[in-house]
């Protein structure tokens, strides 16, 4: 999600996730990292005050504590696996 | 720096890109091989696409779709709209979208890999699809003016780009102002140690 707010968008919304890999003909080398397909969209800011303000509200979430859920939220390093 | 990072060179983005685009040569001309991750209109039907957006659309494109999400179940792609679909592969998105923004609308299509291009590209001279258009480019640097795009989608590939945030920079750059972003990607539950990240066979295979 950090990636996403700091490349100027907001409303970033994660709406499905699936175990898209299980059941493939051949095995991810990746598996143990517990992949999943998502489903996530987002809006790029209207304008500069929009996203000034949108990136205050993000520091504030991360100052706060509440901008994390326990999961790797769209880690800008994933890999396809 | 912990001791995994080390031991391991830097990414070679030359080399990942080249080891990505022969993975992605063989799905669009054996995508019947068997790969680590589904193809085809299985994995359409997983990913809950409609037989609806499927009609019309040539069997080649859909034979080696690869994605992992579902980017038209974020938000209806509008009449009139301009859409860039990111890591176009064989076309299968970019042809639904051509579809859902009708004659008036623009789609262009932006891949690496050349055997996938000449795919599309085929599959929309059959489709006959005349408002999608394919380019050879990179996500970070993507052949398209400046805030041309109403929506840019994208499915199961900016997990494979090295440089995310140049990516997602250039996806805002293309974009207008209130521009809508709808992905479909992975994510990962665990943590990557930093090692992981730096193997080339871990980001394709």
């Amino acid at each position: 999600m950090a990636t996403v707010v700091a490349a100027g968008f907001v409303d970033f919304e994660i709406t499905w996730r699936k175990d898209v890999f299980g059941g493939a003909p051949q095995a991810g080398s990746a598996e143990n990292f517990g992949t999943l397909g998502i489903n996530f969209r987002a809006r790029k800011t209207t304008d500069e005050e929009e996203l000034a303000a949108a990136l205050a509200a993000w520091s504030c979430e991360i100052s706060n504590g509440t901008g994390e859920d326990g999961e790797r939220e769209y880690d800008p390093h994933l890999y396809r696996p | 720096m912990s001791e995994d990072v080390r031991e391991q060179p830097a990414l070679d983005i030359g080399s990942l890109r080249e080891a990505i685009r022969e993975e992605y040569a063989e799905v669009a001309s054996d995508p019947h091989k068997g790969f680590h991750f589904h193809t085809g209109r299985p994995l359409a039907r997983m990913l809950e696409y409609s037989d609806e957006w499927l009609e019309g659309i040539p069997e080649p494109s859909i034979e080696s779709f690869a994605g992992t999400g579902n980017p038209f179940s974020l938000g209806e792609l509008r009449p009139g709209e301009r859409i860039v679909d990111l890591g176009s592969g064989a076309g299968i998105d970019s042809l639904i979208a051509a579809k859902k923004v009708g004659p008036e609308g623009r789609v262009i299509g932006v891949d690496m890999t050349p055997a996938m291009l000449e795919k599309a590209r085929l599959a929309a001279k059959h489709a006959g699809l005349t408002n999608v258009e394919f380019r050879e480019g990179y996500a970070e640097a993507l052949p398209v003016d400046d805030g041309w795009a109403d929506v840019v989608i994208s499915n199961g590939v900016l997990n494979l780009v090295p440089d995310k945030t140049a990516a997602l920079l250039e996806i805002g750059r293309v974009l207008g102002p209130n521009g809508r972003l709808q992905i479909g990607d992975i994510l990962v539950q665990k943590a990557v140690p930093e090692s992981a990240k730096r193997k080339i066979d871990l980001w394709t295979g």
